[in-house]
């Protein structure tokens, strides 16, 4: 059964997906279901190796295009709705070992393409307003499949840490005429003590507000509202960015870092969006190589995060990674 | 920027001005109906790549 049940007390949507239940978690070695398929072996989601990338629906959609009506009746108090929208997994190899950071910075490069490709087709979809893609990285995080892969969730509509970042910028443009993540991204560039790296085209940092002790976001310096506004030469150069900032992150403590990578981009809705600013950011849970920063009554309860560290001290430590 | 869906993909891209590199891109479905697309980078088709895949693993049998 999969809905969406409206909260009407933070006048937002919660999926209900229980299908999901049942999904795959942390199979075997030599189970796993996004591996190729091997000769007389049993059938997994991806039947050829010869691949760069592949991208398929998720057997476990918390959303489906045709999704069903709602399994209970709603109300003016409770409004429901079909979960409308569309989730992808994204294979980053056919080699069930290995992480985004092992890969080549040429075949990140290419990722960033096959992204593009994502957002232009699933945003193109008379449905979908907004495309949404992530990486969850690590046992600390909730992965349950351990074969390298991203995801995508293409949303019926704008989730609400988006909207609520839409409307900052929006504030923040008529105020000042000016885009918010454009005068943050000069703010950092300036001050500098937050910076971690930087490209021609791109700068990673962690921000003066950071909730998580290492939470590091990637921008964009040029006014670029989404993937579909990059040159071939800024992708390439997000690309070698990326590459370097998952470079420091596992050098830091030489682990493999667990982490949520998430990118807002432009919605797909048809509107214009004129405050809107690509970029990544990440959530890394580690505060030290043993110690997690958990979501307790603070910031779960109250919405208020609290971190028990300085981003200018913690980019200091990124940024002196040798890679 | 129009109020429409099909500026999307047309947005005009600035900077450097390098070329991409070629996107092979093969969508195929799954029995149960689910979209599956490999994405492969290069001069030679995903198709390509693969037949000539093919006919070296023919070939390995072969021996």
């Amino acid at each position: 059964m999969s809905e969406m049940r409206w909260n009407p007390i933070l006048s937002e949507w919660v999926v209900t997906a229980t299908h999901r239940q049942d999904r795959t978690f942390l199979p075997p070695a030599g189970y796993c279901p996004l591996c190729p398929t091997a000769a007389g072996g049993f059938p997994t989601e991806v039947p050829e190796a010869d691949y760069d990338f592949v991208v398929f629906d998720n057997k476990f959609p918390s959303l489906k295009i045709d999704a069903g009506q709602p399994s209970i009746e709603g109300n003016d108090l409770y409004p429901v709705r079909p979960s409308q929208g569309i989730c992808e997994v994204v294979l980053y190899s056919s080699n069930h070992t290995g992480t985004l950071t092992d890969l080549s910075t040429k075949k990140i490069q290419e990722l960033v393409r096959v992204w593009r490709d994502r957002y232009e087709e699933l945003g193109s979809h008379k449905d979908i307003d907004y495309v949404f893609i992530f990486e969850n990285k690590g046992e600390a995080i909730g992965v349950t499949i351990h074969h390298p892969h991203g995801q995508i969730y293409a949303f019926s509509y704008l989730p609400p840490k988006i909207m609520r970042e839409l409307t900052s910028e929006k504030e923040h443009l008529e105020r000042t005429g000016r885009c918010l993540h454009c005068d943050i991204v000069q703010g950092e560039i300036k001050e500098a003590q937050r910076i971690v790296a930087q490209s021609d085209h791109f700068i990673a940092f962690i921000p003066f507000y950071a909730r998580y002790p290492y939470e590091v976001h990637i921008y964009a310096k040029a006014h670029r509202g989404s993937l579909s506004d990059f040159s071939p030469g800024e992708e390439n150069d997000l690309g070698t960015l990326l590459h370097k900032v998952l470079k420091k992150y596992d050098g830091l403590w030489n682990i493999s870092m667990p982490y949520m990578m998430v990118m807002h981009q432009k919605p797909t809705d048809g509107k214009d969006w004129p405050g809107c600013h690509f970029h990544i950011e990440f959530y890394p849970p580690l505060r030290t190589p043993q110690k997690l920063k958990y979501l307790a009554g603070c910031e779960s309860g109250a919405g208020t995060f609290v971190n028990d560290t300085l981003p200018e001290e913690k980019a200091g430590e990124l940024r002196a990674v040798k890679i | 920027m129009s109020d429409s869906k099909e500026t999307l993909a047309t947005a005009t891209p600035t900077g450097n001005p390098t070329q991409r590199p070629v996107m092979n891109k093969r969508a195929t479905r799954k029995e149960d109906g689910r979209s599956l697309i490999y994405y492969s980078f290069g001069d030679r088709p995903a198709d390509e790549a693969r037949s000539e895949n093919d006919l070296a693993a023919a070939d390995e049998k072969k021996v």
